[in-house]
């Protein structure tokens, strides 16, 4: 007879939990891509099937096209990219004036950026839309896009934190060479922190392409529509009982942000850490 | 910023800056974007809340001042308000213990050093990288009542099935449940905590013959502290906000027991067309989540430990 | 400006006897007159929610349209039929917004109320569209708001409900499968027989008559003006659903769900809550009786084919212990097209709403679809009864339906309406509670319009 130690015991206990705990996690997911090759009778059968009988592929072609989904996936990724680089841009360059110079008031200034972290956006969702109304910009990408242009405060925080790690020597010599700050912080600074534009690009991905409530307020026109808001409307169209169309569209839309943690887990990671723990 | 212009005087012109101005204005530059954005985005519309709040606004016209009257409704009147801020704060006071509780769990299991652990993180966090509403569709086909597979599960148990999303008794649970799918990022947050607890805190304990639930108890907990302090916060106000799932799938009911207020808010801005009435209940959420997250400020010198190292 | 060449042509429209030979005639006579009139010529925005089977369909009128009016190019925009309002009014607000919409007429008067909508009424007299003999009285009376025109009916509010039973349940529980329960109590006797128990759980219900979850309708408000009921005063100014006519329906709708399925709990879980999922569980034949609209037919055939040919359709079953009652449907939810203000080309806008709202476009949108439709003239084609056998009985429905008195505070009311139903439904209140709390808080809501 094997004697198991306290650890043994404790080891074998930790993967039952873990095993029960991360099937129960992804049965979902095997629910849905199971849901999404089912023939309409199989979906309504009860007790259900685990499996479809025979894989109804077309059903992803449905589901795609009765709305013009591939219009969706071209606006969300237009979305995505200039979000994406407005992040970019903003981040790095005022974390740069927040971690490399010295003003009146910085200190301050930043612990306001942090607070306005948790102002929620649903309180601000009334001001806003009369604001990008008076600009005339309802209907449009812009509401969607510009903010990330002046910086969003997570993304702020997190280049900073960063920009604290590279020695400030680095920029002595070019400023010698008389250099500007701003060219100092293209030319020096940015290419030293491609690990956290990653990370931040990744998230900043992450965010516009699952976001809902902004696209749902701004959004008016059919063209105009990103992939989340094609996948609600999907459940008022086909009125709930096209479970099987419903799924593939979820699976569609859910697939490009489940490949991009598969790609870059490290970095995703890594940003979630920095957010908690440095904070 | 320490180079020192090592006294060649007659490279400095006379219209330079002195040098903390310069350096002043060059921060000031950098962080420009920001300010303006700021100002836009955030300040603004803060600002634009409450003046609202005290107006009648369809946005079709003008504003019109009322005063005080959106409050009065509010509190006098309005047996919605009541019922939406009952369910948002039962919804916060399910839901967060359960997710940072849960999170936590997780992250003490996953942190253990074992094979193939990576794949279980994987698990574990992929359900939060689905956007909401694939999430909420998702389990909305799932907690179908008549051929959901969760009410097939619980018969398969010998269980009595369950209304879920359609039972004023089971929506908020079931929405609490749903939410709880997306425990990833927290319980990432808590295991880079666990990760950054040094090792001879551990083996000082153990030679003192502490076993594994002390250690728990008298280090790794006050060690985390300061990480429960940042994910109870931040869980507060996310929980506060919930929307996209009752939005999506019950569009606040069964009898309103998931109109919750960031619904509510919605619902009098762009189905009432109540723009200043919207507001008024959007300054009191702000100031309820202002209020919560001022008391757990407050409450952290009592129980969170700072230890320096 | 085209007053004569419109006028003409409606002229000639509603003028023919035979839908058939009126067709040809406004064909022509548009054909004709073009050269005459100065041309209608840009966008027009069309924002509607006739998705996926019935696109086509639509699709094909706004071709028609574009070949009379060479100069108008039709652009369709298909939303869902979730959260239509918001986008209406987030476009509108915007600055930017289609040039015509499909909105609910219950809904109506909150657009109108603030500002959001253009009057028809210049168009309407231009042209001399004669709007009350084109359409059922309560249609037309439906699109109104304060004496003014705001839209032209698309789809018929007045049979949003019907009866739709299922023949064979009927026969295999010895009812007569040509008979329609007219009176409460008829519809109370065949839900009994037709409901199916194995071991002590529902596994057919006869007929669900709590659903309380309406988005285009409030069950209670139908049982009520069946009952000889009515939601307001005339003028909508005052709460009338708590009367005694009130009180008996909804104590009725109650006592129905509990005799019979012990329970609102029990028969949602075969129904569901809302109206989507009670016609399903129709459609798949776990419930015997639906009360639903006439855009049922279309879905039977399209979608529902097993349903096909074993069905019947009746009027709203009535009280027949009320001497005043009969069956008497109320106009709520029926689509209808509107011109929003700030609209960039309304005069092509008027065109092609008089065209798919009263012109050959209804008739040639609806014709396949085998619905009925608010046009009068339309309903009573030969060629429309042979598709549909069931014309008569909606017809019936639509002359005798009355139009709810407009108010803005409709889209509160029919909340408060539907959270009553709910909790007398549920048992949280008794169904006197649930009505006196409902009246006081839609009272609020009407006193904000006086």
């Amino acid at each position: 007879m094997v004697r198991f130690g306290q650890g043994r015991w404790l080891d074998a206990a930790t993967y039952v939990l873990l095993t029960v705990g991360a099937v129960a996690f992804l049965f979902p997911f095997f629910w849905m891509v199971a849901t999404s090759l089912k023939s309409l009778p199989e979906i309504a059968a009860y007790p259900p099937t685990w499996l479809p009988g025979r894989p109804q592929v077309g059903n992803y072609v449905d589901a795609l096209t009765h709305q013009p989904f591939g219009l969706f996936f071209r606006n969300s990724l237009i979305v995505a990219a200039g979000t994406i680089l407005g992040d970019l841009l903003a981040a790095s360059l005022v974390a740069y004036g927040f971690a490399r110079f010295r003003f009146p008031g910085r200190d301050v200034l930043f612990v306001i950026l942090l607070s306005t972290m948790m102002v929620p956006f649903v309180v601000r969702l009334v001001p806003l839309f009369v604001i990008f109304q008076k600009l005339g910009w309802v209907n449009t990408f812009y509401p969607l896009i510009v903010p990330h242009w002046f910086g969003t405060p997570f993304f702020i925080f997190l280049m900073r934190q960063f920009f604290l790690t590279i020695p400030a020597e680095l920029a002595e010599s070019a400023r010698i060479d008389g250099a500007s700050e701003f060219a100092i912080w293209w030319r020096i600074m940015l290419p030293l922190t491609r690990p956290a534009l990653l990370v931040i690009a990744i998230f900043s991905f992450q965010y516009t392409w699952n976001d809902f409530l902004a696209p749902l307020i701004f959004l008016n026109d059919t063209s105009m529509k990103t992939v989340t808001l094609g996948l609600y409307s999907m459940i008022g169209f086909s009125g709930q009982e096209s479970w099987n169309w419903i799924m593939a569209a979820a699976t569609a839309i859910g697939l490009p942000v489940v490949v991009v943690f598969y790609l870059f887990q490290r970095q995703f990671i890594q940003g979630v850490t920095i957010s908690g723990v440095k904070g | 910023m320490n180079w020192i212009d090592g006294g060649d005087t007659a490279r400095v012109t006379p219209r330079r800056l002195p040098l903390k101005t310069r350096e002043a204005v060059w921060g000031f530059a950098f962080i420009l974007p920001w300010l303006l954005g700021f100002v836009l985005f955030s300040l603004g519309p803060i600002v634009g809340v409450f003046y609202f709040s005290l107006t009648e606004y369809s946005v079709f016209d003008v504003p019109r001042w009322v005063g005080l009257a959106n409050y009065a409704r509010m509190l006098r009147e309005d047996e919605l308000f009541w019922q939406s801020s009952y369910n948002t704060l039962y919804y916060v006071a399910l839901r967060v213990p359960l997710h940072v509780g849960l999170g936590f769990l997780l992250a003490l299991l996953l942190h253990r050093n074992l094979r193939g652990i990576g794949w279980f993180r994987t698990a574990f966090y992929l359900p939060a990288v689905m956007p909401i509403v694939a999430t909420a569709v998702i389990w909305m086909w799932l907690f179908q009542p008549n051929v959901g597979v969760v009410n097939y599960l619980l018969e398969l148990l010998g269980l009595p099935k369950i209304l879920w999303l359609t039972s004023d008794l089971w929506a908020k649970p079931a929405i609490v449940l749903i939410s709880l799918w997306h425990v990833g990022p927290i319980m990432v947050i808590f295991l880079a905590g666990l990760n950054d607890i040094p090792d001879h805190l551990y083996e000082a304990a153990s030679i003192d013959g502490a076993g594994r639930f002390r250690r728990l108890l008298y280090i790794t907990i006050p060690m985390m502290t300061p990480v429960l302090f940042f994910n109870l916060i931040m869980d507060v106000i996310n929980s506060f906000q919930v929307f996209a799932f009752a939005f999506i799938m019950t569009q606040g009911g069964p009898l309103n027991s998931t109109l919750f207020t960031a619904l509510y808010i919605y619902q009098n801005a762009f189905q009432y067309f109540e723009m200043g009435y919207a507001s008024a209940l959007s300054v009191v959420l702000f100031l309820v989540i202002l209020g919560f997250t001022v008391i757990i400020v407050k409450s952290q010198a009592r129980w969170v430990h700072y230890e320096r190292l | 400006m085209e007053p004569r060449c419109s006028r003409r042509e409606f002229l000639a429209l509603a003028g023919s006897s035979s839908a058939v030979g009126l067709l040809g005639a406004r064909v022509r006579s548009a054909a004709a007159s073009q050269a005459a009139k100065p041309r209608l010529s840009g966008t027009v925005k069309f924002w509607h929610q006739w998705g996926e089977a019935r696109l086509p369909i639509m699709e094909a009128q706004m071709r028609a349209f574009e070949a009379v009016h060479p100069g108008v190019k039709v652009e369709s925009n298909v939303l869902g039929f979730a959260g239509v309002q918001e986008k209406h009014m987030t476009a509108i607000a915007g600055g930017d917004p289609p040039d015509v919409i499909m909105l609910r007429r219950s809904e109506l008067p909150a657009y109108a109320a603030r500002t959001a909508l253009m009057s028809l009424d210049d168009f309407v007299k231009r042209d001399g569209l004669n709007v009350d003999e084109i359409f059922y009285a309560a249609e037309v009376q439906s699109a109104r708001f304060r004496g003014r025109l705001y839209a032209i009916p698309n789809v018929s509010s007045g049979a949003v409900y019907l009866l739709f039973y299922n023949k064979d349940h009927f026969r295999e529980s010895g009812l007569e499968p040509d008979r329609t329960p007219a009176t409460w109590e008829e519809l109370e006797e065949a839900a009994r027989k037709t409901t199916r128990k194995e071991g002590g759980q529902l596994v057919r219900v006869g007929c669900n008559v709590g659903i309380a979850n309406y988005t285009d309708g409030i069950a209670f408000a139908n049982w009520l003006y069946n009952n000889n009921g009515r939601l307001f005063d005339d003028k909508a100014e005052r709460v009338a659903f708590n009367e005694k006519e009130g009180v008996e329906t909804l104590r009725w709708m109650v006592d129905f769900t509990d005799r019979l399925y012990g329970g609102w709990d029990k028969i949602v879980a075969v129904t569901g809550r809302d109206r989507t999922t009670n016609r399903v569980a129709w459609t798949s034949e776990k419930a015997a009786m639906v009360n639903d609209g006439d855009w049922l037919f279309f879905m039977i055939k399209t979608q529902y084919t097993n349903i096909l040919g074993r069905y019947g359709v009746g009027l709203v079953p009535y009280n027949a212990k009320n001497p005043h009652a009969k069956s008497q449907n109320y106009t709520e939810g029926g689509w209808a097209w509107a011109i929003p203000r700030g609209s960039k080309n309304p005069e092509a806008a008027w065109e092609w709403v008089k065209h798919i709202g009263a012109g050959e476009g209804a008739y040639h949108f609806f014709k396949p679809q085998e619905r009925p439709l608010p046009v009068r003239k339309f309903n009573e084609d030969p060629d429309f009864l042979k598709l549909n056998p069931f014309m008569p009985v909606v017809r019936q429905a639509l002359s005798r339906a009355v139009a709810l008195p407009s108010t803005p505070a409709f889209p509160k009311v029919r909340d408060i309406l539907r959270t009553m139903t709910e909790e007398a439904l549920a048992r949280k209140k008794t169904p006197e509670e649930a009505i006196k709390s409902a009246a006081i808080a839609a009272q609020r809501e009407l006193d904000r319009w006086r």
